[in-house]
């Protein structure tokens, strides 16, 4: 979480770079919490690092277009999340047509680290959630950002972002409802 | 499980576990030079293992489809992503199932074109030739002039006559059969949807394609490029009548295709997605004549490749994408 907080302070490093050194030094600051943010949204390392290495090409090829270098930091991390969509979306269709009646989440060898009960249930809840709930639990409770940057990032308006918050908390008190009354 | 006291804090614990879990690969600076010059040459795109992963499930999949006689939901279907100008024109919510992605959905499968009207001031919107109450997911709406499907997102998804796949079932019609004006009892409710690149009648080509000339040609077709080995190959083919690349700021989309000689090209200008400003883009494709795209606009090229490509592989350059070839492999 305090990497991704950097990530304004890495920004405002960049001021003058050229593109290859300005997405160097967004890149060791970045490079892991955006890794972490793909695989919490999308629930797959490979895939999470696939669609960080895009977004910092991308980055790379608009560097000269950004409004500014503070943006760049915001760029990168908007276009991580469309990236997980665009890759959810693929897997989720593929994943149907393969294996309709399968499980619809492969969990990486890494999310069975050592983890205790109530989180692995939290975490449970968090994959069930529609998408935009859980880019806004994850954008909220793991990278820290406020309402605002939320929407911006997600690119809706903050009253959305509460409205999904709000629903997602009702999902899991729901689930834990659930889990206490078997 | 007992509703902690702090729910809060347990999901930030149960996040931070999560993610301090995963081994994640050191990073390697010139990675996004290379790749991005892999990319720029043509020579190869990013991400091969993974692309050869999709490719291998895309057969799969392919498999599956012709098995159960269900239609394919291309894993690979082009996307628009044309950003929507807020407060520029009225959208209209379409009745909905409150299906979001990632929720269960029914097994059917539903294939047509994309039509809306307004009826008696409610938006109704159907797949196929004939109106049919029809439930979308959660959020999508409807505009008009020009007729448009745009995602919960803002962004433009299809146009008034683009094919769509969508997943779902037959439901009570309730609202939906209101909305559109009729009193049919079950309706179309549509869950996840697939965007099948057709043809647009809008499409307007910034220049006429029938005053070019091919600078380089075989027996009146367009060579193509013998130094080409395997780019393109590993693309994936596409089968609608139309092929359609989606130019955003990140490059276009897909960034290749192999395509048959019955098919034309369609491109689009979004480069105003994902919150960019856009930029004007002229592209160049086979020796014809450079056409310029404004921002969200699309062009046909109204050739069937067959009539101006030899077989073989062929770029689609972009203005804004520097030296950055687009490979399209004609069967």
């Amino acid at each position: 979480v305090d990497e991704v907080a950097a990530g304004g302070g890495s920004a405002s490093r960049l001021a003058g770079r050229d593109a290859a050194s300005g997405v160097e030094v967004l890149c060791r600051a970045q490079w892991k919490p955006m890794v972490r943010l793909a695989y919490l949204l999308c629930g797959d390392r490979e895939g999470a690092e696939d669609i960080v290495q895009d977004a910092f090409v991308a980055l790379s090829r608009r560097w000269d277009h950004l409004r500014s270098t503070d943006a760049a930091a915001a760029y990168l991390r908007t276009t991580v999340v469309n990236g997980t969509r665009s890759a959810m979306r693929r897997r989720v269709t593929t994943r149907r047509l393969l294996d309709p009646v399968g499980d619809d989440r492969v969990e990486a060898a890494e999310s069975t680290a050592v983890r205790n009960d109530e989180q692995r249930r939290v975490l449970d809840v968090i994959r069930r959630l529609p998408r935009r709930q859980r880019e806004v639990i994850v954008l909220r409770y793991w990278a820290g950002l406020s309402e605002a940057e939320i929407a911006a990032t997600l690119g809706v308006s903050p009253g959305t972002v509460k409205t999904a918050a709000a629903r997602a908390r009702r999902a899991f008190q729901s689930s834990m409802e659930d889990d206490d009354a078997r | 499980m007992t509703m902690p006291a702090d729910l809060d804090r347990v999901i930030t614990a149960a996040l931070l576990a999560e993610a301090d879990s995963l081994t994640i690969s050191e990073w390697t600076p010139d990675a996004v030079s290379v790749r991005d010059r892999k990319r720029a040459s043509g020579q190869s795109r990013p991400g091969p293992a993974r692309r050869r992963s999709w490719t291998a499930l895309g057969a799969a999949a392919l498999v599956v489809a012709a098995a159960t006689t269900v239609t394919v939901l291309a894993a690979r279907a082009p996307e628009k992503h044309v950003a929507v100008s807020p407060g520029t024109t009225v959208t209209y919510a379409l009745p909905s199932n409150g299906w979001t992605p990632g929720a269960a959905t029914m097994d059917a499968a539903f294939r047509g074109s994309f039509h809306a009207a307004l009826v008696d001031g409610h938006a109704c919107a159907w797949l196929g030739d004939t109106r049919a109450p029809s439930l979308w997911p959660a959020g999508w709406r409807v505009r008009f002039n020009p007729t448009q499907l745009i995602e919960p997102n803002g962004h433009v998804f299809a146009s008034e006559g683009d094919t769509l796949l969508a997943s779902g079932g037959q439901i009570p019609s309730g609202s939906a059969a209101a909305q559109c004006g009729g009193n049919t009892k079950s309706a179309a409710s549509l869950t996840e949807l697939e965007l099948v690149a057709e043809p647009h009648a809008s499409d307007t080509p910034a220049v006429s394609p029938s005053s070019s000339s091919a600078p380089t040609s075989t027996g009146g077709l367009v060579a193509p490029d013998t130094t080409a080995t395997e780019t393109a190959r590993g693309c994936s083919p596409y089968k609608a009548p139309i092929v359609t690349f989606t130019i955003d700021p990140d490059g276009m989309r897909p960034d290749c295709a192999i395509v048959g000689g019955t098919q034309r090209l369609r491109l689009v200008n979004a480069t105003n997605a994902y919150h960019q400003h856009g930029v004007t883009v002229t592209v160049n494709f086979a020796g014809l004549p450079p056409r310029t795209l404004k921002i969200g606009q699309a062009t046909t090229y109204d050739k069937l490749f067959a009539t101006y490509l030899a077989p073989g592989q062929h770029y689609v350059q972009v203005s804004n994408f520097g030296d950055s070839n687009f490979p399209i492999w004609l069967k």
